[in-house]
């Protein structure tokens, strides 16, 4: 079936040179630290956390996103942190190319590779590290820590492995990213 | 198109779908048996026994194989006689409707028609999940298929083990990998002290690192497990695995199993050989790796030879505890919490102990990244790269790539006996024009009515510049000459009318083939044309014009199944 085009009202919505679509509803906190790569959407509700960076002087990028990313309505991505040699610290996190993060997920994954869709509602506890090409299912929790390897499916809670994904998932992955990108359009009538 | 973006929760069933059958799964006649190089008896996966043989033919020496290949031609031909009285028979059922068969005699595509007209959704698949083998020209499923162990890895660390030590180390990851012994978690190596390797001059205390599973907070202080360094960990619990009494056990039946082989093969029996060096080289796939398949394929392996193949008795060196001693404090156990479940005492065959506290960590089992070849030709479908992290692949031929994507693009919603349109799409994947022919497959049940507006057109090829222009019509002018609905890019959509006959998911079977004309490969035109590439190839080098003579035109035929959800009774007036 194919996706269906979500419109949207053009006066909520910021669209940047490399075509990023964010909403004026979204909280970006820190948008200094925070880089998207193109092509990516973010939804009303959706936070990000460029504001909780590594202590100390200088620029640092928190929170890097890459092409064709989807965060949908209320998704939350907050920088991982832990006490490390007796100095409490946030730490860089990184996203891929084609990620989709469903609605209401919190994520404080180290990084998240190329290709993975995260579903609703699930929690990515801190230091995950999601490689390419895998899928989290709904309502999934990731512990801390955990690893996700490519071409597999994570699902429940805490999260175990439940099936493969074949072969061909990157280019399915693709497409969609691509597909839901170009069917995510403004609504005329506004 | 996928069940991928069916959403959880909701059955597949009454979701939209498309699914397409590989060859080998169709519920009627044997699959093209009649071109492929394998004898009748081995076509692929019928039965487990099949497959295990199959792999034991692939380990036979060439020599042997075109030896086997001329005896089996006869039966080829025998099996091929016989597939002409199966045509005949379906010509008599579908008079009419002919479709385009392009290059590929019609024997064939009658018979590939015949196989699978039938809204069973027995061994079909989506489109993701099948691979299209290049020489053969046919789709390939995860059964026609047969895996290959590429390489190991753990997935907690992601470091590669070589496979020389994989056995050594009990199919286990050798670093600081263990997963929880309630929760089957990842547990983490913690130091004690949150300041342990500030000071690098204080040497740590004796005990200093545990292990905590972050989601049930189980720690190894618990069962007394500490460690003096964070490193090393899994060496200190596999000398507690190798003497454990379960281990033991399985090592000593396989030695006792793998001297049998020994002994017994004889020089000549490749079918033993090649079971030994299976085992030897720990390549014997999982295939067998489930109890049922083994016991299948020892009972095969004695039968074969005419039961003059007892195994020498085993007698097992354990003995299995007697469980009654346990059973007062069983039955005075009031808090379940108190006593571990069936799943946590499984993960310790041999003591299975009943209190937690007697629960220990282990260590986390290896994953395999795996290649696949066709069992029909034996090239490789996919080969991915020997690196753990890596997802790229040297080889890939998925059948997304290769044959028409079907998806469903607009459905109306279905009500018996009322006459609703379905638009479906066919995106080209290929950088070739192809021409599509589509046939509804009568052998449904219910027989829904079904009209095709425009049974066969054409698909413009899959061209990258187009991903970068969003929403080109790329209709050239006058390339719109078939009757349908919409012409874009690589993709063209075509008109059903269906009429469901009953209430319930509609289903319907479309016969699907398509024609392209593709670059002979160097060895082509050579007297090594293989029988496949004759028969699925029609038009010789002599048919086709001189300036297309480096082309062929091939032509693929293939069943899908498409579901549109569930047709409402008629509405009561």
């Amino acid at each position: 079936m194919d996706l269906p085009i979500i419109k949207y009202s053009k006066s909520e919505y910021i669209e940047t040179d490399t075509g990023n679509k964010v909403s004026r509803k979204s909280v970006i906190c820190g948008s200094q630290n925070i880089i998207l790569g193109g092509k990516t959407i973010l939804q009303t509700g959706s936070v990000i956390r460029g504001d909780l960076r590594r202590t100390g002087p200088g620029q640092a990028v928190v929170v890097s996103v890459g092409r064709y990313c989807f965060l949908s309505q209320g998704c939350v991505i907050r920088p991982p942190c832990k006490t490390y040699k007796g100095a409490f610290s946030y730490y860089p996190m990184k996203i891929g190319d084609h990620v989709t993060i469903g609605e209401g997920s919190i994520v404080q994954a180290a990084s998240i590779g190329s290709f993975v869709s995260i579903g609703k509602n699930c929690v990515i506890g801190k230091f995950a590290i999601i490689k390419e090409c895998s899928r989290i299912e709904d309502n999934t929790v990731i512990p801390a820590n955990a690893v996700v390897p490519s071409f597999t499916i994570y699902s429940g809670s805490p999260g175990r492995l439940v099936d493969e994904l074949p072969e061909s998932i990157q280019e399915i992955f693709e497409a969609r990213t691509k597909d839901r990108y170009a069917k995510f359009v403004p609504s005329t009538d506004v | 198109m996928l069940a991928l973006n069916a959403p959880p929760g909701q059955g597949p069933a009454q979701q939209p779908f498309v699914h397409y059958r590989c060859l080998c799964c169709s519920p009627g006649t044997k699959p093209k048996s009649s071109t492929s190089s394998e004898p009748a008896e081995t076509t692929p996966h019928e039965t487990t026994k099949d497959k295990d043989q199959q792999q034991r033919e692939e380990g036979r020496e060439e020599e042997e194989e075109e030896e086997e290949g001329k005896k089996e031609k006869d039966v080829q031909q025998d099996s091929s006689t016989a597939l002409i009285s199966i045509t005949k028979t379906s010509e008599a059922s579908h008079p009419t409707d002919e479709p385009t068969t392009g290059g590929l005699p019609r024997k064939v595509m009658e018979e590939i028609f015949a196989s699978g007209n039938t809204s069973d959704l027995h061994g079909s698949q989506p489109l993701s999940r099948l691979y299209f083998c290049d020489s053969c020209d046919e789709i390939r499923c995860s059964k026609c298929s047969q895996d290959e162990i590429v390489c190991y890895f753990c997935p907690n660390c992601l470091f590669d083990v070589p496979t020389a030590s994989v056995k050594l180390e009990k199919h286990k990851c050798s670093r600081n990998c263990f997963e929880c012994p309630i929760c089957q978690n990842t547990l983490s190596v913690v130091s004690e002290d949150p300041d342990a390797g500030q000071f690098a001059a204080v040497p740590p205390a004796y005990g200093q690192f545990y292990l905590l599973c972050h989601i049930c907070h189980w720690n190894s202080q618990s069962i007394n497990m500490t460690f003096e360094k964070p490193t090393g960990l899994a060496a200190q619990l596999q000398k507690a695995d190798e003497t454990s009494p379960d281990i033991m056990e399985f090592g000593r039946l396989k030695d006792h199993l793998e001297k049998h082989f020994r002994n017994s093969a004889k020089p000549s029996s490749s079918l033993h050989s090649s079971l030994l060096s299976s085992i030897q080289t720990g390549s014997l796939r999982y295939v067998s790796s489930t109890a049922s398949s083994t016991s299948s394929n020892i009972g095969g392996l004695s039968h074969r030879r005419g039961g003059g193949d007892d195994f020498a008795h085993y007698t097992p060196a354990v003995q299995v505890m007697d469980d009654t001693e346990n059973l007062d404090t069983l039955m005075s156990v009031i808090n379940l919490n108190q006593i571990t479940t069936m799943k946590q005492r499984l993960r310790e065959l041999h003591k299975q102990p009943y209190s937690p506290e007697r629960l220990q960590p282990k260590r986390i089992h290896l994953r395999i990244k795996k290649s696949r070849r066709c069992r029909t030709c034996g090239h490789i479908l996919v080969n991915p790269e020997q690196k753990a992290q890596s997802i790229r692949f040297k080889i890939k031929l998925i059948a997304l790539n290769q044959i028409p994507n079907i998806t469903i693009a607009n459905v109306q919603p279905m009500i018996v006996q009322t006459l609703s349109r379905v638009i479906l799409r066919f995106t080209n994947p290929r950088h070739e024009e192809v021409q599509v022919s589509v046939r509804y497959g009568d052998g449904a049940q219910p027989h829904h009515g079904v009209h095709i507006h425009s049974p066969t057109f054409s698909i413009l090829p899959y061209n990258e510049v187009w991903e970068y222009e969003v929403g080109t019509i790329a209709a050239a002018p006058g390339s719109v000459q078939e009757n349908v609905y919409e012409k874009t890019a690589n993709s063209t959509s075509i008109v059903l009318d269906i009429t469901p006959v009953a209430a319930g998911e509609v289903k319907i079977p479309l016969f699907v083939s398509f024609t392209f004309k593709t670059k002979v490969r160097s060895e082509t035109g050579s007297p090594s044309l293989t029988s496949t590439q004759l028969v699925v190839s029609g038009a010789s080098a002599k048919d086709i014009p001189a300036s297309d003579a480096d082309f062929v035109e091939k032509t693929v035929a293939f069943w899908t199944i498409i579901g549109f959800g569930d047709a409402l009774p008629t509405l009561a007036t």
